[in-house]
């Protein structure tokens, strides 16, 4: 077990309270007697006590007058005295239990002041976001050891547990990312020998002679190419996989649009061709300069355009065009295929580029499409798919194709701010 | 160009690749030699060769020591490197190093061939000085004047004079890729302090008033994750 030894606990917070309330009672009476007592006296000192019958007669005598003795002091007689006495204990008493009772209240509010903000200052920080990449809460100060004291030092134990589980994770997590990346760099060489020799017997093939063998062997070898190239791409696809799992920084670059678009459609024309399909790409005018990873969209866009082929009947458009998405403006990069459309998940086309590891297709788009998902993540960017509607008269649903697309937020390249070193700002 | 036959040294550790690079450049009408490991390398790139092709991955070091090894000895013979690893950081470490050129494993070999091809045709013609043209422009650099068209007719470009530098260097170079930082280099030069983004800004300035279109350079063409190239002419 991890964490600090927890300590021996001592007096709790109910047991602390009550001892704080006793307190305050026996402080608040000791306090109250005394008080009375003061008063009592400074009363007493005040009169001169007479004879009842006495302060009679002489108020008789001298009717109006203020009856003072000889020292000035006010003559009462006893039972006046006593009258007038519990006339001001009631006050005193009202006055004193007030008090009291706003000293106790006061002093049980400070208490449990200490006590609530400690719980909150402990709830707050355990209720920090925890971010990937970021330090887990804590550690919590522990301080005194009561309940609170030992509910920190309970997290504190949670917490070590947590790092040390999320470290393994992580470690593993690596593990497995460096093993995907090898694994796709060595099957580079095998590949390249493959290609390699796939092309000298197309050249060889050639020169057969006969008119129906060399077709044969030409398709054949036409076959195994676009198959090569397809596991080509199915390892760089793995690659990226593992590199942008691992949270690789985007390489950030301008990026004009049009030559983007250009260089996919350009990269893909082949095979599009063998497996005759025409293929276009249609940029918007004024479509801005992107701030953007540009050979991963390029990665992104050649698989989405190797996707659209496979499903296209005759044609695949690559559309480029400024949009505004729900995280601000952007451009959209979207295909467009004439096939059956995207398969249906009840009634929306299932969901792009998640891969979904049990329900195999009979092709290799489910990595291309989870790139395609992953790079336009990584940029703050969205994926998606959509059919586009067929009007069909007997109500059957069918589709005219289906559009794939991601969108990239628009981060245009900062204007550039005048250098006073540089010749081309100094002569102007 | 010398008459005979352009001469290639392939450095490659994979038997199965080198023989069928051996063969597919023979076959193209090279003069091939072969060797196996880096320190085989360094004793035969000794000899004059028109060419080297290496591969990075070798059994007893880095390929790209070698090509910083040449280009520290003074020697401008063409370096197009093939490799495996396959990030921007790497392609941009080769070019870097001196290489003229890299091509990605696994490659097709017509593919190979015609980039060798295109290689040795541009190393003989650097030019220093005078008139250049590339495409349909044209650099005058004695007057430090550069336009589309005919010699000094037609459209003349109103450049700034690190855009000219930036056009007059590319021009020179019509193919190869550079890396920002060599081009920060090679245009600022060695005491410029500025970064990658000076050059993206010089060129995207360049590209709005020399490209057609400059959402879709046709002139000066970006290398993804790497940098810039002058895009080659169909001569």
């Amino acid at each position: 077990m991890t964490g600090a030894p927890r300590p021996k606990r001592r007096h709790g917070i109910g047991a602390r309270l009550t001892f704080i309330v006793a307190g305050v009672v026996l402080a608040s009476m000791v306090l109250a007697f005394n008080v009375e007592g003061w008063v009592a006296r400074a009363l007493t000192l005040d009169f001169a006590f007479v004879d009842a019958e006495e302060l009679a007669a002489l108020r008789r005598e001298r009717p109006g007058e203020d009856l003072v003795d000889e020292r000035g002091r006010p003559m009462l007689s006893y039972e006046e005295y006593q009258q007038l006495a519990r006339q001001r204990n009631v006050y005193v008493h009202l006055g004193l239990g007030l008090v009291g009772v706003s000293f106790a209240l006061g002093v049980g509010f400070i208490v449990s002041r200490r006590v609530t903000r400690r719980v909150r200052a402990l709830a707050e920080s355990v209720a920090q976001p925890v971010q990937s990449g970021q330090e887990l809460p804590g550690p919590f100060r522990v301080g005194r050891l009561d309940e609170i004291g030992i509910l920190a030092s309970a997290l504190n134990d949670m917490r070590d547990r947590i790092k040390a589980l999320v470290a393994e994770l992580e470690r593993q997590d690596r593990e497995r990312r460096d093993w995907i990346a090898m694994v796709s760099h060595d099957l580079r060489n095998p590949l390249q020998a493959l290609t390699a020799c796939i092309d000298r017997a197309s050249e060889e093939g050639e020169k057969i002679r006969d008119d129906q063998r060399r077709e044969t062997m030409g398709r054949l070898l036409g076959t195994a190419r676009l198959d090569v190239d397809r596991f080509r791409a199915l390892t760089i696809d793995l690659l990226d996989i593992a590199r942008l799992d691992a949270a690789d920084a985007l390489n950030l670059e301008p990026v004009p649009p049009g030559e983007l678009a250009r260089t996919a459609t350009h990269a893909m024309r082949v095979l599009a061709e063998q497996q005759g399909r025409t293929i276009e790409a249609a940029v918007a005018p004024r479509c801005p300069e992107l701030l953007a990873d540009g050979r991963r969209l390029l990665r992104a866009l050649e698989n989405l355009l190797r996707n659209a082929i496979q499903h296209a009947e005759r044609s695949v458009v690559l559309r480029v065009e400024r949009t505004v998405a729900p995280f601000g403006p952007a451009l959209r990069f979207a295909v467009e295929d004439d096939g059956q459309g995207l398969p249906l998940e009840g009634d929306a086309p299932v969901a792009i580029g998640k891969l979904r590891l049990h329900k195999s297709r009979d092709d290799s788009a489910g990595l291309g499409l989870a790139v395609v998902r992953k790079v336009a993540e990584a940029h703050g960017g969205r994926v998606g798919g959509d059919n586009r509607p067929l009007r069909e008269p007997s109500g059957v649903r069918r589709f005219a194709g289906a559009t794939v697309w991601f969108e990239v937020p628009l981060r245009e390249v900062e204007a550039f701010e005048d250098d006073p070193d540089d010749p081309d700002d100094a002569d102007e | 160009m010398t008459p005979s036959e352009p001469r290639i040294l392939v450095v490659e550790d994979d038997s199965r690749i080198r023989t069928e690079l051996l063969d597919a450049l023979r076959h193209a009408g090279f003069d091939v030699s072969v060797v196996v490991t880096l320190g085989m390398a360094r004793a035969a790139a000794e000899r004059k060769f028109d060419l080297i092709l290496l591969n990075l991955g070798l059994p007893d070091g880095d390929g790209s020591e070698l090509v910083r090894e040449l280009r520290g000895a003074g020697r401008a013979v063409p370096i197009l490197i093939l490799t495996a690893r396959d990030t921007p950081e790497q392609r941009v470490a080769g070019l870097e190093a001196g290489a003229d050129d890299y091509v990605v494993k696994p490659f097709h070999l017509p593919e190979l061939v015609a980039r060798v091809r295109g290689l040795l045709r541009r190393s003989g013609r650097d030019v220093e000085g005078g008139f250049a043209r590339h495409k349909d422009l044209w650099i005058d650099l004695e007057t430090r004047r550069a336009g589309r068209g005919e010699d000094g007719s037609a459209e003349v470009f109103t450049l700034k004079p690190r855009e000219f530098d930036l056009l007059a260097f590319l021009i020179r170079h019509p193919g190869r890729a550079w890396t920002r930082d060599q081009l920060l280099d090679r245009v600022w030069g060695n005491d410029y302090k500025g970064d990658a983004r000076t050059v993206d800004l010089h060129v995207r300035r360049l590209r709005a008033k020399i490209e057609l279109d400059s959402a879709d350079p046709r002139y000066i063409e970006t290398v993804w994750g790497v940098g810039y190239r002058m895009a080659e002419g169909t001569e």
